[in-house]
């Protein structure tokens, strides 16, 4: 299943994937995280004028694309790195889990919207697992983690270049933020 | 610590290995979802010629369904003739039904020509097509394989990325 009908129009269980995960990390995590998706869902939105300039009326109905993914991703990303810090210090020791902790939870979410109870199983099982690790969570280990996502998608032949490299910058973010806690102390 | 660190990654990889193991040992790949054939039908073209959906067997179809006063299929409609442009040398077709009974033949001429569709559009005057393929809110587009099963039914505008991916899933 890859569009659910909703209010009489399509929806790509992605979205519902991905606005799902961020709605339940939300309810523990400061306003940084918000504030992040915010600026990833109104560049990915809006940066379809700057592909279709022509046809404005599309920016309606349409987004951004893959183009506009990686426009917001690293929109973001530049909020979270350079901006967030200084207004919510918190983010120091919850970026790091959060962005490992996102990964395996939109896996969860998104194999179960399409059916794969198996692979519901499996990610959500190291996903609980992460989440009872977060007060010890490593530079090892989050590294770790993100291999065995990576082999898991493998496994279950779902690894797309787009998905690959999307990870990739969240674990490099929180790669970027494990470090920087530990030499602070 | 360097132990517990060695046992979670046991633990981890195990679940892995272990879940996929099972899997593979327990469900044999089910076919690809029940799929439905798609009605055939023929209809008239803007330019005369009678067209049907079964002439296009062994070929990808994508089947949209539009009106002249909707606004999300004008919105969409550039999106449709770089499609088709992308498409024409490839075995994927693009037909737009205009649902004609709650339109006219003389707006589908002019909104053809203001947006340069190059495309066929084909006339459900009786509107008997739309009610077959249950187009309720329009734009509605099904994307049918080479066997004639429809693949997905999209109801909203579509914008040619996403066309390409559900061209690319099948």
């Amino acid at each position: 299943m890859t569009y659910f009908q909703l209010f009489g129009i399509s929806i790509p269980a992605l979205w519902i994937a991905v606005l799902g995960t961020a709605f339940l990390i939300s309810l523990k995590i400061d306003d940084w995280f918000g504030n992040a998706l915010f600026i990833y869902v109104l560049v990915w939105k809006f940066s379809y004028v700057l592909f279709y300039w022509e046809s404005i009326l599309g920016l309606l109905y349409f987004n951004g694309g893959i183009k506009g993914h990686w426009l917001g991703l690293v929109s973001s990303a530049i909020y979270i790195i350079l901006l967030a810090p200084k207004k919510y210090p918190s983010i120091k020791v919850q970026a790091g889990i959060v962005l490992l902790l996102y990964m395996y939870t939109f896996e969860t979410i998104f194999n179960l919207l399409q059916r794969d109870f198996l692979f519901t199983i499996i990610q959500g099982g190291i996903a609980c697992l992460i989440l009872s690790l977060r007060k010890k969570l490593k530079l090892q280990w989050v590294i770790l983690f993100f291999m065995i996502e990576l082999l898991t998608l493998s496994l279950q032949h779902t690894l797309t270049l787009t998905k690959f490299f999307t990870f990739s910058m969240f674990i490099f973010i929180s790669i970027l933020f494990t470090i920087k806690e530990r030499t602070n102390g | 610590m360097v132990k517990k660190i060695t046992s979670i990654v046991i633990l981890a990889i195990a679940i892995v290995l272990v879940a996929f193991a099972i899997a593979n040992a327990m469900y044999k790949k089910e076919k690809p979802e029940s799929t439905e054939q798609a009605a055939d039908f023929t209809l008239e073209a803007l330019d005369g010629t009678k067209i049907s959906l079964s002439d296009f067997k062994g070929q990808k179809v994508v089947l949209n369904f539009w009106a002249t006063w909707c606004p999300p299929c004008k919105a969409e409609m550039p999106h449709l003739q770089n499609f088709h442009e992308n498409n024409e040398n490839s075995d994927v077709k693009l037909l737009a039904v205009n649902l004609t009974a709650s339109d006219s033949v003389s707006n589908a001429v002019d909104f053809v020509d203001a947006y340069e569709l190059t495309f066929p559009v084909l006339l459900d005057v009786d509107g008997e097509v739309g009610q077959l393929y249950e187009v309720i809110t329009i734009p509605t587009t099904y994307f049918i394989d080479e066997d004639g099963n429809i693949v997905e039914k999209f109801i909203g505008a579509l914008d040619e990325e996403t066309m390409e991916n559900i061209i690319d899933s099948y």
